[in-house]
């Protein structure tokens, strides 16, 4: 035991010689908050948007002076072979140890999302480094300039950027967004499909917003928006959808939460006035029917929500019209998701997941037109529409306002 | 390992003290009054405040001295025994025995017999006034003692917004009559010692039959009884002498100044010590939980009770734990930080020189440091010190990018929720235990921490304190006693006693039951 006990001395104070491992102290961290991969004819080009901390945090930090004047984020980019490789060669100019849990947002250049993004998904899956739920988007060309551009009021464009995504999914449900570890298990469900926010540049295209002049000004020449959602069939990119399109889907997978809809008035006669109708809950189900010559889906919304402004002669309040209302708004929901199928055919890229839907309910004849899906089995598709809308509210108002004096 | 060489050192150091015996046997006293005034003025090394006073005015009487010890000694009631010995009168010309004389004339208060030099001594020593007579073998001794005292104050250590504003005193006999007032039932057992070679310290152990676990007593007793040692001045030294486990940083006795926790504490079946000359007084045995409890919890509403209690809980983790927590965060596990707070942090650390866990370490160093001079330094320059402490250490530090402001905010945090554990021992031990789990996490992060707390958890379950285990009622479970643990339930629904420390007599509320052992 004595023995044992002065055998244990060296090999605790061993312990304490160590030293601090693997520590790391934050100064020493290059935090990430976006990254790019693009790729280039030999492989890839990965760009970072490092935080330069002491100008965001306008904090009383070591550096004293409110970092008014620094840009609140760096830019670089680094070209490899392998994704490994081009992190790697990155170090050949980075002072800092790069840090990518903190990364929001992946944006993929066209020419990468085009060729394939196995790779990537590959590595977000392989390494413990990156993390699988930041928000993936498209870009229009080189992804690396996406990382460029300042989104004010935000002072990190990366986390910017996963919030324009983010509120366009709570807020409107046009363009849903998705994270890597939903891309990833779309593009491996039997239908193989995802759809991925792309964002651009809208504007006058040559005032790219890189300069830290443009967050002295109200309005910025130029802005980042998501403009269309495009399609990942399998591993690479197919199309895009229009933002109307778009909707439709989100109506079609259950993805709308709070969404606005511009309808027609049940009175009017030329079609000019319009209320707009606002949902506060929807429910989307969907199941399928085999038929003689093909499937038939059966999908069937519950929306309720409640009219945020009108224009109409009529009075909503009143039952009647409220009843012609609500069968606007569902031919109205009708329209889009119809729309949204369309698309999806047009660009054979079954969206709506009918495809895993077919698979769970009858896998036998799922094997057999599995290879033919795209192509036949879902052109003859038919779908069947069922819309149930409620108008929850008219709000505060009843009547349309209309100064007459009366 | 180090623990077993001091345990050793401990074993070779009690022989020693045990040779240090008391000399002497007993003198007997002589039967001329010179003679023996002699051998006691001897005794004492002609100390100028032990007085002897010869009294020959009556001729009728045999001569007399007392002796005493100047300031020990109540002046009023000594020259009344002198008044009354000059002028008593004695009944007719019969030669009365002294004894029955000194009845008549002494004040109240027992007089007893003293054969010896020795107990003549002790007797002087303890306050009384020794009556010698010519020609007598005997001594007589009379409480006739007056000690300057201190009043009764409140507690400064342990203060309560509602509850008793009374804390014990340096008077034994006064801290006793405060519990006695509480407790008003023949069972509280008041057993007194004397231990000390040189201070001769008086020590009560004090409890209440009945409701204390009788084991529990008289291994206590034992305790006590086997303390060998020259000087008592403090509880300190008599709880290092009892303690279960010498080597652990958790204390497993608890003090307080406070008589109401005192009297809570022998109601549900702890042993009290009290030491003269210290108003702190020892119960035992004790529970990990008791010192995050406070005596006012019982006197506030059980809501704001139960509430405290989380605060104070969730302090002592806090106290315990975030310095580490912040290192190990903070230079491992960076992953964990939302990315707001991280950019903030980062951006704090942005141009501070040191590594976190030297940063943490200079900090919690340095409020040590204002802490000790704040306890020791005279009570005029306490706004200096703050003063000095907030803005210099503080402020300018954080200013001139020496340290980042996170690690002030967490080091003042850690130090407040330190404040918030009502019993300093235990606070003590935690603000030690710190230390080690920082460093811990700054080698290790969140596993280094975790490879700390386990050893300590383990320590905390092996421990006992006078044979109950220290973290019951957790472990070992008993639900019955979670009712006045974590919360603190209304007094109606608190009917049994915690049982870790009595298993006899539980019910303490139902008047259908009979209550045993008290009455």
């Amino acid at each position: 035991m004595r023995r044992f006990g002065l055998c244990s001395i060296p090999l605790v104070l061993a312990l304490l010689l160590t030293g601090c491992w693997n520590r790391t102290e934050l100064n020493e961290i290059g935090l990430i908050s976006a990254l790019c991969i693009d790729r280039s004819e030999e492989g890839w080009i990965v760009t970072y948007q490092f935080i330069n901390p002491s100008a965001i945090s306008a904090g009383t930090g070591g550096a004293s002076k409110a970092g008014g004047g620094e840009s609140p984020v760096h830019v670089f980019s680094s070209e490899g072979p392998t994704l490994r490789e081009a992190i790697d060669v990155s170090y050949t100019e980075s002072p800092r140890r790069l840090y990518f849990p903190h990364a929001d947002v992946l944006v993929l250049g066209k020419e990468a999302a085009r060729k394939s993004i196995t790779d990537v998904i590959d590595f977000y899956w392989r390494n413990t480094y990156l993390r699988e739920n930041v928000s993936v988007m498209i870009t229009e060309g080189q992804a690396s300039e996406m990382l460029k551009q300042l989104i004010p009021p935000e002072r990190l464009p990366g986390t910017a950027m996963a919030h324009i995504s983010r509120q366009t999914d709570h807020f409107n449900s046009n363009f849903p967004s998705i994270k890597m570890y939903e891309l990833t298990r779309s593009l491996d469900s039997q239908s193989g499909v995802a759809g991925v926010p792309q964002v651009e540049v809208v504007g006058e295209s040559q005032s790219r917003i890189e300069s830290m002049d443009q967050l002295h000004k109200t309005s910025t020449p130029a802005k980042v928006r998501i403009t269309e959602l495009a399609v990942f069939r399998k591993d690479r990119s197919v199309g895009t959808l229009t933002r109307n399109e778009s909707i439709g889907i989100s109506w079609l997978t259950d993805k709308i939460r709070i969404s606005a809809l511009s309808i027609t008035c049940p009175g009017s006669n030329k079609g000019t006035e319009k209320f707009s109708f606002q949902t506060f809950s929807a429910k989307t189900k969907t199941r399928v029917r085999k038929e003689a010559d093909g499937f038939t889906m059966l999908v069937s919304v519950k929306a309720k929500g409640r009219i945020s402004e009108s224009n109409c002669p009529e009075n909503l309040a009143n039952l009647s019209n409220l009843r012609a209302a609500e069968k606007e708004i569902e031919e109205v929901i009708k329209d889009y998701m119809s729309k949204g199928w369309e698309a999806s055919k047009r660009l054979q890229a079954d969206l709506p997941h009918f495809a895993d839907q077919i698979h769970r309910k009858y896998p036998k004849e799922w094997s057999k037109i599995k290879d033919q899906w795209e192509k036949e089995g879902m052109q003859s598709t038919r779908l069947v529409l069922q819309v149930n809308v409620t108008i929850g509210q008219t709000g505060m108002s009843q009547k349309t306002f209309k100064p007459d004096g009366g | 390992m180090l623990g077993r060489l001091l345990k050793k050192a401990l074993k070779r150091s009690r022989p020693k003290n045990s040779t240090q015996t008391r000399t002497d046997a007993p003198i007997e006293i002589r039967m001329t009054l010179q003679e023996s005034i002699q051998t006691l003025t001897h005794i004492m090394g002609n100390s100028t405040d032990f007085m002897v006073r010869k009294i020959s005015g009556r001729e009728d009487l045999p001569e007399i001295a007392i002796c005493y010890i100047e300031g020990l000694v109540d002046t009023n009631l000594l020259n009344r025994i002198l008044e009354s010995w000059l002028t008593v009168t004695l009944e007719a010309d019969q030669m009365p025995g002294i004894e029955s004389l000194l009845n008549k004339i002494l004040p109240a208060g027992p007089i007893s017999k003293l054969h010896t030099t020795q107990s003549i001594i002790s007797a002087v020593l303890d306050g009384k006034a020794v009556i010698l007579a010519d020609g007598m073998k005997e001594a007589f001794s009379a409480s006739i003692e007056s000690l300057e005292k201190r009043s009764i104050e409140e507690p400064s250590s342990q203060t309560v917004i509602r509850g008793p504003k009374d804390g014990f005193t340096e008077d034994i006999s006064t801290n006793l009559s405060l519990i006695r007032r509480r407790l008003r039932t023949p069972s509280l057992r008041v057993q007194s010692m004397v231990i000390g070679s040189y201070t001769n310290t008086k020590v009560i152990m004090a409890y209440i039959e009945g409701i204390a676990d009788e084991s529990v007593v008289s291994e206590i007793r034992a305790r006590l009884q086997s303390i060998e040692t020259d000087s008592v001045l403090e509880s300190g030294y008599i709880e290092e002498f009892i303690q279960d486990n010498t080597l652990s940083p958790f204390p497993t006795l608890i003090n307080t100044e406070r008589p109401d926790a005192v009297a809570g504490g022998l109601l549900e079946g702890q042993v009290v010590i009290l030491v003269d000359g210290t108003p702190f007084v020892l119960l035992a045995p004790v529970t990990f939980f008791r010192f995050l409890h406070s005596s006012e919890d019982y006197y506030q509403r059980y809501d704001l009770s139960t509430f405290l209690r989380g605060i104070r809980f969730f302090s002592f983790v806090i106290s315990l734990l975030l310095p580490s927590l912040y290192i190990a965060i903070s230079t491992f596990h960076q992953e964990m930080i939302p990315t707001t707070l991280l950019i903030s942090l980062a951006a704090q650390r942005e141009g501070t020189p040191l590594p976190a866990l030297m940063e943490a370490f200079m900090m919690e160093i340095t409020f040590e440091i204002i802490r000790e001079a704040g306890v020791r330094m005279p009570r005029v320059i306490g706004p200096a010190i703050s003063i000095v402490g907030a803005l210099v250490l503080g402020q300018a530090a954080v200013q001139a990018g020496l340290v980042s402001g996170a690690m002030v905010i967490v080091v003042s945090f850690t130090a407040i929720a330190n404040f918030a554990i009502p019993a300093f021992s235990m606070a003590a031990a935690i603000r030690i235990i710190r230390f080690v789990l920082m460093l811990l996490a700054g080698t290790f992060g969140l596993y280094g921490i975790l490879a700390g707390i386990i050893p300590i958890y383990a320590h905390l379950v092996s421990l006992t304190s006078f044979g109950v285990p220290y973290l019951s009622p957790v472990t070992p479970l008993r639900f019955a006693d979670l009712r006045d643990l974590f919360v603190r339930l209304p007094w109606p629904f608190l009917k049994t006693r915690p049982q870790d420390m009595n298993r006899r007599n539980m019910v303490r509320q139902g008047m259908n039951r009979p209550q045993q052992g008290k009455k």
